[in-house]
């Protein structure tokens, strides 16, 4: 609903986050936390419609739920890491699975971060804030 | 059975029988048992119907003569081992003996017969078949128990191996339970931070919507965990009476709409006007429905279709509720009722099953002397599940079901003490009353809750059972020997639902009892109904 007006991807305006989350009730409250935060965000309820959408809105980052129907967390992230247009986007993981063996499966599949649901709002703040930082 | 006691078949065949009288006079002992024939072919049918020890064969016989007799006996499978004693008159000479024997004579007697020396050879032969009968006896229960031990040790493998399965798809099971039970919590704990940040507006408004259902959902999904397990203990108690299963699929429906709507999915509804009456438990056959609903919309995509359809067959009432979703796989199918079977593996589907909704289905409906069944053609062709249950035949006034809802009268406002050792629990409590208009009080242990009633005199005490120290049982039944507090209203709230929960409460001496966690709904509507027959008595007693 408050989807990013589609701006060019030349470093202004707010950070654009691309949400990929089945469970409709915690895509859309995450993306009101990153807005809220003070981000851009975009919803994508899996992995072709997060495909097939996020060229028209170059995310700088991905929020990729792993237990996605279909396609998986992992192979999408894959899949998107394999793209020439996919520039420097940083890739996070969100799994309701904390152990070591689900962030090296993550981290395997190219995720550069790996947060466990339920989320705390310090946690994303600092990390997406770290993110725009080193942009 | 011990062979040794069943007597010994000895055939005697003669034409004549005064010889066949004398042979088993001499003979006759215990143990033995004499089977006459009067010729060749009478034997033969004999020796068709039953076996024989040793067959006596007298040689000259009209029509078949012992030869010929021995040798059809040798003839044949069944009888070709029966030793034979040929009894002949006078001399027989050289030829004719060779001939008997040729025919299978084990020996010649003859006549006139020597008592002593047909006694002992027929002695002998009767030991022979004892002998030969138990040993087949020891062969047959040697078998009999090598089979017994064979298969004792097919179901202990199988014991195990079923007892290893059990294990493992309880493990998966735990393992999915938690991930369903954070779930809903996921999307609470991002709405409690919205709600921090942002407390009013539309979106606080539409993030406390979100909060309630998810929230329900979680209280649904432990209630059917807590119900599937006191059905597999056989802890659940049916409160039946007449009712018509259009009331349960209506109050199903009430239930399963919200996620059917939510979904978009195209509900077809098929059901007769008259009323189809079972003897049932409203509340138990209306969560049959509504698994069966709520499983259909889970498995199928949004936009996809689900039938409901009613109808009546062989005094029997079938609901079936078909959608045209994932459908079934054909070796999961033979399983799906079962608990622990969880249709969906995904890593950690949101979306994803715990099967306690088709095990309840499945146990319910048993529990009403119906069956449950699940068809699909196979995965992406959608499901079919159909429950059967009896008719009832009687044909009685129709009773009043489920919660009629009753008007709220505005009347003096009830003074309420909140007794709960649940801090949280309590104040929450005290917030609901105060919206309703009532003036609530608050205890968080038995002996406090005392004091305040003697000062306060409430008209209603909410009491949770489970405190440490003084338990709500005590409270109440203390609570019952104050003068000022026997005819006040004492209501249970317990996070224990059963029939025998209820007696216990009951026979403490409370009014009510209720079941964790309380609806706003539910606790208006009671307090509304103390109200007015506090109202309508003129004074604070209740009924």
């Amino acid at each position: 609903m408050a989807d990013g007006p589609g701006k060019a991807n030349n470093g202004n305006g707010p950070m654009r986050i691309m949400i990929v989350e089945d469970n409709e009730a915690l895509a859309q409250t995450t993306g009101w936390l990153v807005e809220m935060i003070g981000y851009d965000y975009r919803l994508a309820a899996n992995g072709p419609e997060a495909i097939a959408t996020y060229p028209e809105y170059r995310p700088d980052v991905f929020m990729i739920d792993i237990g996605l129907p279909g396609m998986n967390g992992y192979d999408l992230c894959r899949e998107l890491k394999s793209r020439p247009d996919i520039g420097k986007a940083i890739f996070i993981a969100q799994t309701g699975w904390g152990e070591a063996e689900h962030r090296r499966m993550t981290a395997e599949a190219g995720f550069d971060h790996h947060l466990v649901k339920p989320l705390y709002l310090e946690t994303l703040e600092a990390v997406l804030g770290e993110i725009a930082k080193a942009k | 059975m011990n062979p040794a006691h069943i007597p010994v078949p000895i055939l005697i065949v003669d034409d004549l029988p005064e010889n066949l009288l004398s042979l088993e006079a001499v003979l006759r002992r215990d143990g033995l048992e004499f089977i006459k024939a009067r010729s060749g072919t009478e034997a033969l049918e004999i020796l068709l119907r039953q076996e024989v020890a040793l067959a006596l064969l007298d040689v000259q016989m009209p029509e078949m003569d012992g030869f010929e007799l021995a040798e059809t006996m040798r003839g044949s499978e069944r009888t070709r081992r029966i030793p034979i004693i040929f009894l002949t008159a006078g001399v027989t000479d050289r030829a004719r003996r060779f001939r008997g024997y040729e025919a299978g004579a084990v020996d010649f007697l003859e006549k006139p017969i020597e008592a002593d020396i047909l006694r002992s050879k027929v002695a002998v032969f009767s030991e022979l078949y004892l002998q030969r009968r138990q040993l087949a006896v020891q062969r047959d229960n040697l078998k009999a128990f090598a089979e017994e031990n064979l298969r004792l040790l097919k179901e202990s493998r199988e014991n195990a191996q079923a007892l290893k399965e059990a294990d493992i798809r309880k493990d998966e099971f735990l393992a999915t339970l938690a991930h369903e039970l954070r779930n809903p919590l996921a999307p609470i704990r991002n709405g409690l931070q919205i709600l921090r940040m942002a407390p009013e507006g539309p979106r606080a408004e539409e993030v406390r919507g979100m909060m309630d259902r998810q929230l329900t959902h979680m209280v649904r999904l432990i209630d059917d965990l807590l119900d599937v397990s006191r059905v597999s203990r056989g802890r659940i108690d049916l409160r039946k009476a007449r009712m018509s299963l259009q009331s349960a699929v209506q109050s199903a429906l009430e239930t399963s709409r919200p996620l059917i709507e939510d979904n978009r999915h195209n509900l077809i509804l098929d059901i007769p006007e008259t009323p189809l009456w079972v003897e049932g438990d409203l509340t138990r056959l209306a969560q049959v429905v509504s698994n069966l609903l709520n499983n259909a919309a889970k498995y199928t995509p949004p936009g996809g279709e689900i039938r409901l359809t009613m109808r009546e067959h062989d005094g029997q009432a079938d609901i079936e509720v078909a959608d045209n979703g994932l459908g079934i796989d054909p070796d999961m199918l033979p399983r799906v009722f079962e608990l622990f079977t969880q249709a969906d593996r995904h890593l950690d589907r949101s979306q994803g099953g715990l099967g306690i909704g088709l095990a309840l289905v499945s146990k319910l409906v048993e529990m009403h002397g119906g069956t449950s069944r699940a068809v699909s053609e196979g995965a992406g062709k959608g499901s079919t599940f159909t429950i059967s249950l009896p008719l009832s035949d009687t044909h009685g006034e129709f009773a009043g079901e489920g919660l009629q809802k009753k008007q709220t009268r505005d009347a003096a406002p009830l003074k309420v003490l909140i007794v709960d050792d649940n801090v949280d629990s309590a104040q929450t409590s005290l917030w609901m009353l105060d919206l309703m208009g009532h003036r609530g009080m608050v205890a968080h242990e038995g002996v406090r809750a005392l004091e305040m009633a003697r000062e306060q005199t409430p008209d209603v005490v909410l009491l949770d059972i489970g405190m440490p120290g003084m338990d709500g049982y005590e409270v109440c039944r203390q609570l019952r020997q104050m003068p000022e507090m026997k005819n006040k209203t004492v209501i249970a709230q317990t996070g224990w639902g059963q029939e025998s929960d209820r007696q216990k409460a009951f026979a403490a001496g409370f009014d009510h009892h209720i079941t964790k966690p309380v609806s706003l709904d539910l606790l208006t509507q009671l307090l509304a109904d103390i109200r007015l027959t506090a109202a309508k008595a003129g004074d604070p007693q209740h009924g």
